[in-house]
């Protein structure tokens, strides 16, 4: 059983992966509304995965997942966007990100990208 | 020889299809709703939900989408199936605009001509209904209407 964290500005995004996350079987640690939040609360949880959105106010994905791979470089960080822009996710990548989903989620987009990250997720 | 003010009405028509397709693409595929038609208007009928999202770069441009009640309702529930307490709902349900044109408008950029396929996108700003009818009464715009089954959602490029 996996221990994820969920990061986005939006509520109904953050309301959106928690119910799909725990249909797949995954439990949801603790939830952040911004970057800023994302790196303090990462150090309390160290969760097993996070899902981190790209564009938020305060500091945005990106710079949340540089912080939080300086200080754990063991993190696993899914970037979740609605981009099509390929240069913020290829920066996320280039920065050590595992993957990135793009939405809208749906469970099978999120099984996918975790699974990739943790290959034995699929006999949850 | 196209003049530049010729040239950026082209962009922002090719912009505005490029987001038409994505927001059909997305009702059809992501939400399930069947899409009817999609018609070029020049009358914007303000409704209760929309949001906007700002690109800059290349060119700066708004782009505004008014979103029926009903069709609101439908996009909400394949986001939350399952029933919330009646605040919650509601304060789902006022965010629901944000998203809905956060994943329309994200999406599309990659389909904008070249070389305006690399805009930087704001986050979608809560705009009050007063600020909204200045910015269409002031600038120039150009606006498709999708209708579907479950009501209709109106996209316009202002800018």
């Amino acid at each position: 059983m996996l221990n994820i964290m969920i990061v986005d500005d939006s509520t109904i995004i953050r309301k959106t992966l928690q119910m799909k996350l725990e249909e797949l079987g995954f439990t949801v640690v603790a939830q952040a509304k911004s970057g800023k939040e994302a790196v303090s609360l990462y150090g309390e949880v160290v969760p097993d995965l996070v899902t981190m959105d790209i564009t938020m106010p305060i500091m945005n994905g990106i710079e949340a997942l540089k912080l939080i791979k300086k200080s754990y470089k063991d993190a696993k960080i899914i970037m979740v966007t609605s981009h099509g822009e390929e240069r913020l996710v290829m920066d996320a990548i280039t920065h050590g990100a595992k993957g990135y989903i793009l939405k809208p989620i749906t469970e099978e987009k999120l099984s996918e990208a975790i699974c990739r990250v943790y290959p034995e997720c699929k006999t949850q | 020889m196209q003049s530049i003010s010729g040239m950026q009405n082209t962009v922002k028509k090719s912009i505005l299809n490029s987001t038409i397709e994505t927001a059909v693409h997305f009702l059809e595929n992501d939400m399930n709703v069947k899409v009817l038609e999609s018609i070029e208007s020049k009358n914007i009928e303000i409704k209760e939900h929309f949001s906007a999202v700002n690109f800059s770069g290349k060119i700066d441009l708004t782009t505004l989408c008014l979103i029926d009640e009903e069709l609101l309702k439908t996009i909400y529930k394949v986001f939350i199936p399952h029933s919330l307490s009646a605040s919650e709902t509601k304060e789902m349900l006022e965010e629901m605009p944000n998203e809905v044109i956060n994943i329309i408008a994200g999406l599309s950029i990659s389909k904008f001509p070249k070389p305006y396929d690399n805009l930087t996108m704001s986050p979608p700003s809560t705009i009050s209904k007063e600020d909204m009818e200045k910015l269409l009464s002031g600038t120039a715009y150009i606006s498709k209407e999708i209708q579907t089954e479950k009501g209709s959602l109106h996209c316009i490029i202002i800018g």
